[in-house]
Protein backbone atom coordinates (compact mmCIF):
# COMPACT_ATOMS: atom_id res chain seq x y z
CA UNK A 1 0.00 0.00 0.00
CA UNK A 2 1.02 3.30 -0.75
CA UNK A 3 0.31 6.75 1.08
CA UNK A 4 0.55 10.46 -0.03
CA UNK A 5 1.24 12.17 3.35
CA UNK A 6 0.51 16.28 2.33
CA UNK A 7 1.56 19.09 4.80
CA UNK A 8 -1.07 21.05 5.28
CA UNK A 9 0.38 24.65 5.76
CA UNK A 10 -1.49 27.11 8.35
CA UNK A 11 -1.07 30.42 6.42
CA UNK A 12 -1.48 30.55 2.37
CA UNK A 13 2.30 32.53 2.46
CA UNK A 14 4.03 30.93 5.15
CA UNK A 15 4.68 27.09 4.46
CA UNK A 16 6.75 26.78 7.46
CA UNK A 17 3.91 26.31 9.24
CA UNK A 18 2.55 22.67 9.08
CA UNK A 19 -0.10 22.10 11.59
CA UNK A 20 -1.79 19.24 10.23
CA UNK A 21 -0.48 16.27 7.42
CA UNK A 22 -3.34 14.64 5.83
CA UNK A 23 -2.42 11.16 5.09
CA UNK A 24 -4.52 9.50 1.68
CA UNK A 25 -4.39 5.79 0.71
CA UNK A 26 -3.33 5.88 -3.22
CA UNK A 27 -5.16 3.79 -5.83
CA UNK A 28 -3.16 0.66 -7.64
CA UNK A 29 -2.67 -0.57 -10.57
CA UNK A 30 -3.93 -4.14 -11.04
CA UNK A 31 -1.06 -6.37 -10.86
CA UNK A 32 0.43 -7.18 -15.02
CA UNK B 1 10.51 24.19 -13.28
CA UNK B 2 8.02 21.48 -11.67
CA UNK B 3 4.13 22.20 -10.64
CA UNK B 4 2.06 20.13 -8.33
CA UNK B 5 -1.50 19.79 -9.91
CA UNK B 6 -4.05 19.11 -7.51
CA UNK B 7 -7.39 17.72 -8.60
CA UNK B 8 -10.30 18.42 -6.01
CA UNK B 9 -13.15 16.33 -5.46
CA UNK B 10 -16.59 17.73 -3.88
CA UNK B 11 -17.52 16.37 -0.09
CA UNK B 12 -20.15 14.57 -1.87
CA UNK B 13 -17.91 12.42 -4.08
CA UNK B 14 -15.67 11.64 -1.42
CA UNK B 15 -19.19 10.37 0.89
CA UNK B 16 -19.99 8.39 -2.18
CA UNK B 17 -16.33 6.71 -1.81
CA UNK B 18 -17.42 5.37 -6.30
CA UNK B 19 -14.33 4.96 -8.54
CA UNK B 20 -14.54 6.97 -11.28
CA UNK B 21 -16.39 6.86 -14.03
CA UNK B 22 -14.86 4.09 -16.33
CA UNK B 23 -15.66 7.12 -19.26
CA UNK B 24 -14.09 9.13 -17.54
CA UNK B 25 -10.96 7.44 -16.48
CA UNK B 26 -10.29 6.46 -20.59
CA UNK B 27 -10.84 10.38 -20.96
CA UNK B 28 -8.05 11.13 -18.21
CA UNK B 29 -6.20 7.99 -19.45
CA UNK B 30 -5.77 9.67 -23.04
CA UNK B 31 -4.75 13.61 -21.67
CA UNK B 32 -2.29 11.33 -19.51
CA UNK B 33 -0.58 9.80 -22.38
CA UNK B 34 -0.66 13.44 -23.87
CA UNK B 35 1.43 14.39 -20.90
CA UNK B 36 3.88 11.59 -21.23
CA UNK B 37 4.37 11.42 -24.81
CA UNK B 38 4.97 15.51 -24.60
CA UNK B 39 7.53 14.84 -21.72
CA UNK B 40 5.44 17.10 -18.98
CA UNK B 41 4.26 14.43 -17.12
CA UNK B 42 6.61 13.50 -13.85
CA UNK B 43 4.39 11.39 -11.48
CA UNK B 44 0.65 10.91 -10.92
CA UNK B 45 -1.61 8.87 -8.75
CA UNK B 46 -5.40 8.85 -7.79
CA UNK B 47 -5.93 9.09 -4.01
CA UNK B 48 -8.49 6.61 -2.63
CA UNK B 49 -11.46 8.26 -0.43
CA UNK B 50 -10.73 10.00 2.49
CA UNK B 51 -12.59 6.76 4.38
CA UNK B 52 -9.18 5.10 3.90
CA UNK B 53 -7.15 7.97 4.97
CA UNK B 54 -6.37 9.68 8.52
CA UNK B 55 -5.04 13.61 9.40
CA UNK B 56 -2.51 14.24 12.33
CA UNK B 57 -2.65 17.59 13.85
CA UNK B 58 0.28 19.38 15.98
CA UNK B 59 -0.10 21.25 18.21
CA UNK B 60 3.16 22.38 19.79
CA UNK B 61 4.55 19.33 21.16
CA UNK B 62 1.52 16.92 20.76
CA UNK B 63 -0.25 15.19 18.46
CA UNK B 64 -3.79 14.23 17.62
CA UNK B 65 -4.77 11.46 14.81
CA UNK B 66 -7.99 12.32 13.54
CA UNK B 67 -9.17 9.50 11.21
CA UNK B 68 -11.15 9.86 7.42
CA UNK B 69 -13.37 10.30 6.37
CA UNK B 70 -12.42 14.20 6.49
CA UNK B 71 -16.26 14.94 6.88
CA UNK B 72 -15.68 18.73 7.81
CA UNK B 73 -13.88 19.36 5.01
CA UNK B 74 -14.80 21.70 2.49
CA UNK B 75 -12.35 20.32 -0.56
CA UNK B 76 -11.31 17.25 -0.89
CA UNK B 77 -7.91 16.06 -3.10
CA UNK B 78 -8.85 13.33 -5.55
CA UNK B 79 -5.87 13.16 -7.60
CA UNK B 80 -2.64 14.92 -8.00
CA UNK B 81 0.35 15.11 -11.27
CA UNK B 82 3.78 16.83 -11.20
CA UNK B 83 4.28 18.31 -14.48
CA UNK B 84 7.98 19.47 -15.41
CA UNK B 85 7.33 22.85 -17.60
CA UNK B 86 8.80 26.12 -18.35
CA UNK B 87 6.55 28.25 -16.33
CA UNK B 88 2.99 28.75 -15.10
CA UNK B 89 1.57 29.70 -17.82
CA UNK B 90 2.41 26.45 -19.49
CA UNK B 91 1.09 24.08 -16.59
CA UNK B 92 -2.25 26.05 -16.51
CA UNK B 93 -2.41 25.79 -20.59
CA UNK B 94 -2.00 22.06 -20.04
CA UNK B 95 -4.47 22.00 -16.63
CA UNK B 96 -7.13 23.17 -19.46
CA UNK B 97 -6.50 20.71 -21.70
CA UNK B 98 -7.75 18.02 -19.06
CA UNK B 99 -11.19 16.47 -18.88
CA UNK B 100 -13.58 17.93 -16.19
CA UNK B 101 -13.67 15.08 -13.36
CA UNK B 102 -17.30 16.38 -12.61
CA UNK B 103 -18.63 15.82 -16.03
CA UNK B 104 -21.96 17.40 -14.45
CA UNK B 105 -21.12 19.96 -12.34
CA UNK B 106 -17.85 22.49 -11.51
CA UNK B 107 -14.53 21.28 -10.28
CA UNK B 108 -11.36 22.71 -9.22
CA UNK B 109 -7.73 22.19 -10.18
CA UNK B 110 -5.05 24.17 -7.92
CA UNK B 111 -1.78 24.49 -9.65
CA UNK B 112 1.71 24.84 -7.37
CA UNK B 113 5.16 25.33 -8.12
CA UNK B 114 7.32 23.22 -6.11
CA UNK B 115 9.99 23.67 -4.56
CA UNK B 116 13.19 22.94 -6.23
CA UNK B 117 16.60 22.58 -3.69
CA UNK B 118 18.30 26.02 -5.03
CA UNK B 119 15.39 27.51 -3.92
CA UNK B 120 16.82 27.11 -0.49
CA UNK B 121 19.76 28.69 -1.15
CA UNK B 122 18.89 32.06 1.37
CA UNK B 123 18.73 29.54 4.45
CA UNK B 124 21.30 26.84 3.47
CA UNK B 125 24.61 26.31 2.60
CA UNK B 126 25.73 24.86 -0.58
CA UNK B 127 27.22 21.76 1.24
CA UNK B 128 23.48 21.19 2.72
CA UNK B 129 21.89 22.05 -0.34
CA UNK B 130 24.16 19.32 -2.03
CA UNK B 131 23.63 16.60 0.96
CA UNK B 132 19.64 17.11 0.19
CA UNK B 133 20.00 16.82 -3.08
CA UNK B 134 21.62 13.29 -3.15
CA UNK B 135 19.74 12.01 -0.79
CA UNK B 136 16.85 12.95 -2.55
CA UNK B 137 18.13 11.46 -5.21
CA UNK B 138 18.38 7.73 -3.79
CA UNK B 139 14.33 8.25 -3.44
CA UNK B 140 12.76 5.81 -5.57
CA UNK B 141 10.69 7.93 -7.02
CA UNK B 142 11.94 11.65 -6.62
CA UNK B 143 10.85 13.49 -9.61
CA UNK B 144 13.71 16.55 -9.34
CA UNK B 145 16.16 16.72 -12.20
CA UNK B 146 14.50 14.31 -14.47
Amino acid sequence: MRFLCISRGAKAEDVTSIPEIEIHQLYEQPAK
Amino acid sequence: MRFMVIVKATPEQDKQAALPDPELLLEMGKYNEELGKAGVLLALDGLQPTSKGARVRFSGGSHTVIDGPFTEAKEIIAGFSILQVKSLEEAIEWVKRAPNCNPDGDSEVEVRQVFEMEDFAPVLTEEQIQHKVAKRAQLPNQTANK
